[in-house]
């Protein structure tokens, strides 16, 4: 397209100028055709009016010698006399005068008495009575006349004395010298043409190459065609002629007359220099006219065809090079903006490739970028025998920090712990933000000693205290670990791998787990069992199961833990301890708690109905402690069912409480104004503070089981539960010891004054017929001895 | 008036056979062009056959030249008359003649001209001035003493002709050739009065013996002035 642009270009540039050029030639060459004629015509009109002059000069000249001659005295006395001697030399001496050709003396009767050439010698006159017939007429006659068959321009003039005595004739041929002086005075050729009714043709002729044939065909056309006043071209040898025809007034009915003649080339000569000059500029201007139309073109389109490239190039997606057409005009200006566009879209493209690769938030790697030098890394280190580990850390609980702080400080958060665990790094290692708020660590070349300590240091920084305008975070993380090639050979496979280390780090409540081999698998379960959860609700695959708390002063079950299972139909009975856990993770834990809040309020209005005025507690998550329509729901509840809220325990662990300790402070109290009693759970584990429990609404405390548990043959758990019985009443809170397995351990408790107890020991969790079955007997009894808990129980 | 026939000659000889030889008559000859208008100049003139001219009158004749022009421009003479050539302007003439029947130069002169020019030879002689070349006259040198020339109105009268035969002679300048023409081989006279007519056929003139118009102008008259 360019070279048809390029080529269409001059073309039309070159047809232009051609087309200028050509008619611009034209126009000279039929302008100097015209002029050559026109000036032909002059010369030759010219020179047809030198022609007459000319004869009339020389026939003035002729009268006047013959005058000369006629009036002298002595002529005529000799003539008079018939002095023949003396005629002859008046007639050569005056003849020779003027270089006359012809003299001829005669008598009245024509007989002639002397005839001279121009050399004096005597010549045959012919017929000379006949022109003297014609001269007669007049006192003197002028003419050209055929004399010898040669014409002459004649004079004849009568001799008197005073009367005629004889006639006089003088006479100029016409011949090659009266031709070459008409011809240095007109500057024509001329020849003269002269013949007498069918006789031989006399030429004379400037011209070597006027023959008589060429006379002859003149003569003829000339007889046929006049050509006087117009001249008309004739080919005269290699030549053209502008030739008129300048007819004389000749005796004897003689054709005679001048051919005057005008070389057409002499006519075009000045033109033709002219010519041949335009013609060479007109030449010289097309070549240049052909290298500046090519140079226009290529300057037009050059730059264009630059352009063009330069598209191309871009659209291959290389901008390093600039269009490079450097002009002031309007491509220099399309060329800049095109430069600008390049750049722009360069730039541009690298913000995308940059995001693409890139988190917007914290402009770490993203999973995608991490995800390729993965691949690579793994290459390289197949290929160098080398190992590399995945690491995968994120921050636990990160949700109830956007949930309950807002999400601005949730991405101060993630960008501070990315920055953290960034300066901790080597340059050389690759630290991604994969989502949420899990981070990926890639270490390469480095010993197992030198993983450990890396990722040692990365947990060290990770769990410093974040600082978010006034408020410091203290944030726990979870650090799993996989390593090449022994965790896994592709990337999919590590990264699976860190993820479940991860989440067993979590569970296990350390800050960092190695993978181990086969948890996968488990991991795989504990996904299915996600997908189950959200099913079993609706499937009625949940199971409230109920342990009696046994009041210790009173010696009677008042309350009951309602305690959750879940009869899953292929995998049987599940743990809370299995199933709560991956409720938490994936949500599900608060549509467990609403079913659990339902069913537990039901059963109260339920056993109030058969007089069993039992309370019930139920566990809440940490979850459930973000949730700010909590309140609501538990209030809507009671007052369906009816159910006095104070018959209602909640108990949530002190962690929970702990992790977003101002909102769960909030829904805590909305919950005690609820008129809810409140219990913290597992106490002891946790790393709450007494001073901070002392702010919070709560009842009663239960003591962790694993003190419980072995305080019978532990004197320092005994301690610590003593201790914290006799702590929790001086604050005013009833304490609950769960894990209660021994009679040995509930005496132990009653000898602490600790207010109620629970376990294996009173009963285990029971079904509700079985529940309801047991609470109905307990009724009738008192807990004196440990025995009838047991007994109750297995009944 | 056309009166030249053969019948009528011979009649007119045998009357002159018959009659006895009477006194001098007179002879009226009318001069008339093709065109029968009267043609002045022409000289008549008679030559007796058989029998002896009478004696000449030889009385010296006079050609003036005036006006720039011979006065008269024709003179008929007898052969032995001396004519003078008065030279009545005030330019000087050349009067010559190359006429075979006399030649002579009157060398440029002004006034009269000392000498006359003797004419015996009869013919006619054409005087030319070599200054003035349109001035013409003749000279017509007879050997009879019977001539006569027409006047303006034609008629010639030649007187004292005695009666006898006669050849009757007419010239004009403007005749065809330069010698007179026989018009009568044998015109018998008998004294009494005869008339007669004869036409010419007259050419061009060759010479007016008139000057160009205006050319007069400043020329007056040396001698005694002429009549016009």
């Amino acid at each position: 397209m360019e070279l048809r642009f390029r080529t269409r270009m001059t073309v039309l540039l070159l047809g232009l100028f051609a087309l200028v050029q050509l008619s611009t030639f034209l126009a000279f060459y039929f302008a100097t055709r015209q002029s050559a004629v026109t000036q032909a015509q002059t010369r030759l009109e010219s020179g047809a009016r030198v022609f007459s002059s000319l004869m009339d000069a020389r026939g003035a000249q002729l009268l006047d010698a013959v005058q000369l001659i006629t009036s002298d005295f002595g002529f005529r006395q000799a003539v008079a006399t018939g002095d023949t001697p003396t005629i002859h030399s008046v007639l050569y001496n005056q003849g020779h005068r003027i270089s006359a050709d012809l003299v001829v003396l005669s008598g009245l009767d024509g007989q002639v008495v002397a005839s001279l050439d121009a050399a004096g010698h005597p010549l045959e006159v012919g017929d000379w009575p006949k022109l003297l017939r014609q001269a007669e007429r007049s006192q003197q006659w002028s003419s050209v006349s055929m004399i010898g068959g040669k014409p002459y321009q004649l004079v004849i003039v009568a001799v008197k004395a005073p009367t005629r005595i004889a006639w006089l004739g003088m006479g100029f041929a016409l011949d090659d010298k009266l031709a070459r002086n008409l011809k240095d005075l007109s500057r024509l050729e001329v020849t003269f043409v002269a013949r007498r009714d069918q006789g031989p043709i006399w030429v004379r002729s400037t011209l070597p190459a006027m023959d008589v044939g060429q006379a002859t065909s003149l003569l003829q056309s000339t007889s046929t065609a006049p050509i006087e006043g117009t001249p008309r071209l004739s080919r005269i040898g290699q030549d053209d002629y502008f030739t008129l025809w300048q007819p004389l007034q000749a005796a004897d009915e003689a054709r005679v007359g001048a051919v005057l003649q005008f070389s057409r080339e002499l006519a075009l000569h000045t033109y033709q220099s002219l010519e041949r000059e335009l013609i060479l500029i007109a030449l010289l201007s097309l070549v240049a006219s052909v290298f500046g139309g090519l140079w226009l073109s290529r300057h037009v389109t050059r730059p264009v065809s630059r352009l063009a490239v330069a598209v191309r190039r871009i659209e291959q997606g290389n901008y390093d090079l600039d269009v490079g057409v450097d002009r002031e005009d309007e491509l220099g200006a399309l060329a800049d903006s095109f430069n600008r566009m390049q750049r722009g879209i360069a730039q541009r493209e690298q913000q995308i490739a940059h995001q693409a690769h890139h988190d917007s938030l914290t402009s770490l790697p993203n999973r995608a970028s991490l995800q390729e030098r993965l691949d690579r890394a793994i290459e390289a280190a197949k290929a160098h025998g080398q190992t590399l580990a995945v690491l995968m850390l994120d921050i636990d609980r990160f949700k109830e920090i956007n949930d309950t702080m807002g999400h601005a400080i949730g991405d101060r958060v993630l960008i501070e712990m990315g920055q953290r665990l960034r300066s901790s790094l080597d340059d050389r290692d690759m630290l991604a933000r994969f989502g949420g708020d899990e981070f990926v660590v890639l270490l390469e070349g480095r010993s197992g000693e030198e993983l450990e300590h890396a990722a040692e240091a990365l947990c060290q920084t990770a769990t410093l205290p974040i600082r978010v305008d006034a408020m410091e975070l203290f944030l726990d993380t979870s650090l799993g670990m996989a390593i090449y090639p022994e965790h896994g050979a592709t990337a999919e496979d590590l990264l699976r791998r860190a993820d479940i280390a991860m989440y067993d780090a979590k569970q296990a409540h350390v800050r960092m787990q190695v993978y181990q081999t086969g948890r996968d698998a488990m991991h795989l379960y504990r996904l299915s069992l996600v997908n189950d959860l959200r099913r079993a609700i609706p499937n009625g695959e949940m199971e409230l199961y109920y342990q009696p708390k046994l009041n210790l002063n009173s010696r009677k079950v008042g309350h009951v833990e309602a305690l959750v299972r879940w009869n899953h139909p292929q995998h049987g009975l599940i743990p809370p301890n299995d199933f709560v856990p991956l409720a938490e993770h994936s949500g599900i834990i608060r549509m467990l708690t609403d079913w659990v809040m339902h069913e537990v309020i039901r059963q109260c209005a339920e056993w109030s109905d058969q007089d069993l005025e039992i309370g019930i507690a139920l566990n809440l998550s940490a979850m459930d402690l973000s949730c700010g329509e909590l309140p609501e729901v538990l209030s809507s509840y009671l007052a369906k069912y009816d159910v006095d809220p104070a018959r209602l325990i909640l108990e949530v662990t002190e962690t929970a409480v702990m992790r977003d300790a101002v909102y769960a402070l909030e829904v805590l109290n909305r919950l005690r104004d609820c008129g809810v009693q409140l219990a913290i759970d597992d106490f002891g584990t946790g790393y709450s503070s007494l001073s901070h429990l002392k702010r919070l609404p709560v009842n009663e405390l239960k003591i962790d089981k694993s003190f419980v548990l072995t305080m019978a043959d532990d004197s320092d758990d005994a301690v610590i539960v003593r201790s914290t019985i006799e702590l929790a009443h001086n604050m005013g809170l009833k304490v609950v010891a769960e894990g209660v397995e021994d009679a040995r351990t509930l005496e132990m408790l009653r000898g602490f004054h600790c207010d109620i107890a629970q376990g294996f020991l009173i009963s285990r969790p029971l079904p509700v017929k079985q529940a309801t079955a047991w609470l109905l007997q307990s009724q009738l009894n008192t807990f004196d001895a440990c025995g009838m808990g047991n007994q109750l129980s297995e009944a | 008036m056309a009166v030249s026939g053969i019948g009528r000659r011979l009649v007119w000889g045998w009357l002159v056979c018959m009659l006895p030889l009477a006194q001098a008559g007179e002879l009226r000859v009318h001069v008339g062009d093709v065109n029968s208008v009267a043609v002045a100049d022409a000289v008549v003139s008679l030559s007796r056959i058989g029998g002896n001219s009478a004696v000449a009158r030889k009385a010296p004749a006079v050609m003036d030249q005036h006006d720039l022009r011979f006065v008269p421009f024709v003179l008929p003479i007898q052969v032995g008359t001396a004519v003078t050539f008065p030279n009545s302007d005030n330019v000087r003439h050349q009067v010559y003649s190359f006429s075979p029947a006399k030649r002579f130069e009157l060398s440029l002169y002004a006034g009269n001209h000392t000498s006359s020019v003797l004419f015996n030879q009869p013919g006619i002689v054409t005087i030319g001035c070599n200054i003035h070349d349109w001035m013409v006259g003749y000279v017509i040198v007879l050997d009879t003493p019977y001539f006569a020339k027409t006047g303006s109105d034609g008629v010639a009268r030649v007187n004292d002709v005695p009666a006898g035969v006669y050849e009757v002679h007419l010239w004009h300048p403007r005749i065809d050739g330069a010698a007179a023409r026989v018009v009568d081989e044998h015109l018998v006279l008998t004294g009494a009065p005869m008339e007669r007519s004869f036409q010419l056929k007259l050419g061009p003139p060759d010479q007016s013996n008139v000057p160009p118009a205006g050319l007069e102008m400043g020329l007056g008259h040396r001698m005694h002035p002429h009549g016009t």
